[in-house]
Formats: structure tokens, C-alpha cells, sequence
């Protein structure tokens, strides 16, 4: 039951980290080669140098050369707000209509069907329509972000709660729970693990989600300013926010399982006799 | 009146022509108080013979008789003690024992939290009161599935090969436990087991099962003298006993092998 700390392993930690560093670096170098000596796209291509000055402006306004000098906050705001508002509403929807499903065999044959239909549409085949519908703006954005979080979370869910372990149910009929019980208190817990597997897919979906409707239907949020630096031939702020969306998602990714995996503490991983 | 009456009972699974019969008149009657062993060799048809006690499953044909009513649906009354426990993985070992009662929108209040303490330490689980169930032995985990359904004090016990994924060391140890809480307390036992010396050393009667679709073979009283202890299978009667027994259902492991 208990894993044996093997020593060999621990004592090979340092050259282990070491190499991590190594492929990076010679990115690193390469990319600075190519963008310093102008050889790519006719010399657009920028230099790491000149593309982390350019995060660094973004950040703070100290070179001012660009419209979104400083004004970094502002815009990562902006997407942080309908990429959050977007992922909690999919995110609800896919969880409660998921379970449900999974659960009760009437809602599954009179919904999924129709959602399982809508479900190959790719999201950016939704954009027109949503600009048209919605406007210019957070509205088309949030939509956009809540239906790509919502297939893989609903998707999850409906297959954690019908492939819930029967015997647990089974142990909660004995003990004299009603169905409605059963659902919450069991159905849902024992499908956790596959909720949380939507959620963190679903998570990154929802920031690819948001930089395309931002492209396209915003006047504001990171992705917002990535187009427009690309049409002002300005690649080394379209590296910045691509580094900003690099690591916002990164760090959102961690948070996110951080905080799924305190809730999983419960499962045993790979072991079920 | 039985306790527990099984009348013609018929299960299959599956519809028309593909239908496999897994019971096919299956007759049993279980006295108040009796702690009974089923026994056959796999596939016969046991657990579901104790599934349709419990109501986890409906029989296509016949009844089910628990204290004069049909079996409808599976209920505290007849608590299940289940082969590989299906203890909530993500309650504690407190809150397993709990989960009957929070199920029932019962009150929680000090009596029961006593019961409940009392109970975990009939098992042998206190101090693993916080504990969660992967950080538990197998024996725990059935100790645990035990105090659980325990604890709703079912007149019915039906123990589905309880111990039969326990190695053989813990496996005698929760054989005398259970020895012991149920001459203590008797209740009503319907025990499907494998294991031949489990059956005898634990059982009031033995009712041999045939190969699938399973029908009762063969009815052994056992005589011995309570209370038991492991000590027992090692007397010549229990022997004497054991090789009778292991003879008929020998026979009915070979047709099932087949």
C-alpha cells in the first residue's frame, strides 16, 4: 500500500532538472540567431530580446512605442472577466445537464441525442452567428467561452455518472437511500474524477476559445491585441500576448487542478480490486 | 413462520431466445435467527439468489418472502455485507458508518454519535475514526462495510463471500469477529461462501447449491457446539464433516468446470 521511497531516483534528481534546462536555452538561442540576424519573414521576425522588451513595455509603458503600451492589466483583465464568466456558466450547465443524463434515463433520451447533434460543430463555426445574435463585445465572447467549456464538462459528467460504480449505488439502496440522495450523494462524488478531467480540458478550450472571439468580436482583451499588433506589423507584441496567454493559462491550469486535487484526496490512484 | 421464504424464485437476464437463466425454481426457507450458508461452486447462481433478497434484482418468476411481505426494493431492514465492501471511498471511516442515517435524513445527535463510536470499536476501527478508506487494509474495508450496516441494526444480514478476496490469515480473524458479534447478537444470516470451512465453522445449516442454473442440492444441520472458534476446524467431526460435504460439492465444481 505505502509507495517505498526508492534512493537511486532521488539521487539522480539534480542532472534530471538539469537537462529540463538544456532544450529550452537552445530554443532560447536559436530564436534569438534567427531574429537578431533579420532571417526570418524578411526581418519581421523579432529576436527573444526585442519580444520580452515589448512584453516588458506591454506591462509597463517604459518604451511607449506601441497603443497598448502599459496597458497590459487592462486587457488581461478583459479576457480574465469572459473567460471566467464564460467557463462558470458552461461549466454549471455542462455539470447539472451531465449528471442529469448520466443519471435519469428519461433526460437522457430526450436531451442527449440533440446535444450529442450540436456537439461536432466546431465553436469557430459559432462565431458569425454570434456576432450577429449578440453584438460587438463581452456578450459573443462569453457564449463563445461557455460552449466550449460546456461539451467536454458535460461530456465527462454524463459518462462519470453513468459509469458511477454500481456497487456503491447499490450499498446506498441498501442503506435506505432515495434516488434524489443517491444522485447527490453518490452518483456526483463517484463521478468527480471525470468532472475534473472535463474541467481542466475544458479550461484550456475556454482560453483558445476566448483569444478567437476576441479576434474577432472585441475591442478589447489580450487576443484583442494580438490581431491588431499583427496588422500593424508589430510580431514582437504579438509574441508578448502569445507569452501572456502561455502563462495565464499555465498558471489558471494549476490553480485549477491545485484545487480539484484537494477535493479528489479520496481516490486511490490505480487500484481497484 | 421463516424469517425469509424463496419460493420458485427464477432470474435471468437478458430478453427471448438470448435469456440466460441464472436461478430456475429456486426453493429456501431461512428460520428467525439462523445464520445460513449457501454454498456452490462459481456461477451457480448464489449472489443472485442474495441479490434478490436484498432487491436488487427483480425474479422473473416466484417470490421473495422477507418477514411475510415481497421484497420490493432494497432497504436498511435487510443490510448487505458486500464482496468487495463498496465503502464510499471518499467518506472517513466515521463518516461511512454515518452514511446510513445522513442517507435516511436521520437526526445526528449525541446517542448516535455514541452508537456509532461504540460500533467502530466493536469492529476494531477506533482510531481510524478520520481515516479514509484507500488508506485501509481489505480487512478494514470489510470490518468497515460491516459496522455500516450495523449500525441501522437490520434484522436481516445477507454477507455476499464477505471474506472470500482476504488472504487466509485475515480472513480467520474476521471469521471469529463475526462469531462473535453474532452469537452476541443474533440475527437472521444469509451467507454465500466458496469456502467450505468458512460454512461450516460459521453456519447453523448448509445448503448446497447445484451448477448453473443453480437449484438446492443438498441440506447439512451443523451440530457443533456455540461458541465457536477457529480451534474447531481442526476436531475430527469437523473433518468428518468437511469431507462428506466436499464430496457433493465437488461433484458440482466439476459440471460447473465444464
Amino acid at each position: 500500500m505505502r509507495k517505498s521511497r526508492r534512493h537511486g531516483v532521488q539521487l539522480n534528481i539534480w542532472p534530471q532538472y538539469g537537462v529540463a534546462f538544456i532544450f529550452p536555452l537552445c530554443v532560447i538561442a536559436i530564436w534569438q540567431y534567427v531574429g537578431a540576424n533579420r532571417m526570418l519573414a524578411d526581418g519581421l521576425f523579432p529576436s527573444f530580446t526585442t519580444s520580452m522588451a515589448a512584453f516588458w513595455d506591454f506591462l509597463t509603458g517604459s518604451i511607449g512605442t506601441s497603443p497598448y503600451s502599459g496597458d497590459w492589466l487592462m486587457h488581461l483583465g478583459a479576457s480574465f472577466q469572459r473567460i471566467m464568466i464564460g467557463y462558470l456558466i458552461g461549466a454549471v450547465i455542462g455539470v447539472t445537464l451531465g449528471l442529469m443524463v448520466g443519471f435519469y434515463s428519461l433526460v437522457r433520451h430526450s436531451l442527449h441525442p440533440t446535444i450529442n447533434a450540436i456537439r461536432p460543430v466546431s465553436i469557430t463555426a459559432w462565431i458569425p452567428l454570434a456576432l450577429i445574435v449578440l453584438g460587438i463585445g463581452d456578450k459573443p465572447a462569453y457564449f463563445l467561452t461557455a460552449l466550449a467549456t460546456f461539451f467536454p464538462v458535460y461530456i465527462n459528467s454524463m459518462m462519470g455518472a453513468a459509469y458511477a460504480d454500481g456497487g456503491l449505488v447499490r450499498a446506498a439502496e441498501m442503506l435506505g437511500a432515495s434516488r434524489k440522495r443517491i444522485l447527490f450523494s453518490v452518483t456526483l462524488p463517484a463521478a468527480l474524477p471525470s468532472i475534473a478531467a472535463g474541467l481542466r480540458v475544458a479550461l484550456a478550450l475556454a482560453w483558445t476559445t476566448v483569444v478567437v472571439a476576441e479576434m474577432l468580436g472585441a475591442r478589447s482583451g489580450i487576443g484583442y491585441v494580438l490581431i491588431d499588433s499583427y496588422s500593424q506589423f508589430r510580431l514582437d507584441y504579438v509574441i508578448a500576448c502569445m507569452f501572456t496567454l502561455g502563462i495565464l493559462g499555465t498558471i489558471s491550469d494549476r490553480i485549477l487542478g491545485y484545487v480539484l486535487g484537494r477535493r479528489l484526496r479520496w481516490v486511490e490512484v490505480g487500484a481497484k480490486a | 413462520m421463516p424469517r425469509i421464504e424463496i419460493d420458485g424464485l427464477t432470474v435471468a437476464f437478458g430478453a427471448g431466445e438470448g435469456a440466460k437463466q441464472a436461478i430456475g425454481g429456486f426453493d429456501l426457507n431461512i428460520a428467525d435467527r439462523e445464520f445460513l450458508c449457501l454454498l456452490g461452486p462459481s456461477g451457480c447462481g448464489k449472489s443472485t439468489v442474495l441479490n434478490a433478497v436484498a432487491g436488487f434484482i427483480q425474479p422473473r418468476e416466484g417470490e421473495v418472502l422477507v418477514d411475510g411481505s415481497p421484497v420490493e426494493a432494497p432497504g436498511p431492514d435487510r443490510g448487505v455485507v458486500f464482496q468487495d465492501s463498496n465503502v464510499f471511498p471518499w467518506m472517513t471511516v466515521e463518516e461511512n458508518v454515518l452514511a446510513g442515517p445522513r442517507f435516511r435524513n436521520q437526526k445526528i445527535d449525541d446517542a448516535l454519535r455514541q452508537q456509532v463510536s461504540a460500533i467502530i470499536a466493536r469492529v476494531g476501527l477506533n482510531g481510524y475514526e478520520n481515516h479514509l478508506p484507500k488508506e485501509l487494509s481489505g480487512g478494514m474495508r470489510q470490518r468497515l462495510g460491516l459496522a455500516r450496516t450495523l449500525l441501522n441494526n437490520p434484522g436481516t444480514l445477507l454477507m455476499d463471500e464477505p471474506f472470500g478476496a482476504l488472504d487466509a490469515q485475515t480472513r480467520i480473524i474476521m471469521q471469529e469477529l463475526l462469531l462473535e458479534l453474532w452469537e452476541r447478537d443474533k440475527k437472521t444470516v444469509l451467507f454465500i461462501t466458496h469456502d467450505l470451512d468458512e460454512a461450516l465453522l460459521l453456519g447453523d445449516r448448509i445448503v448446497v447449491m447445484t451448477a448453473s442454473p443453480g437449484k438446492v442440492k443438498y441440506e447439512h444441520v451443523v451440530n457443533f457446539p456455540r461458541p465457536r472458534t477457529y480451534a474447531l476446524t481442526s476436531t475430527p467431526e469437523f473433518q468428518d464433516a468437511r469431507r462428506m460435504l466436499f464430496d457433493i460439492l465437488h461433484v458440482e465444481a466439476e459440471r460447473a468446470a465444464r
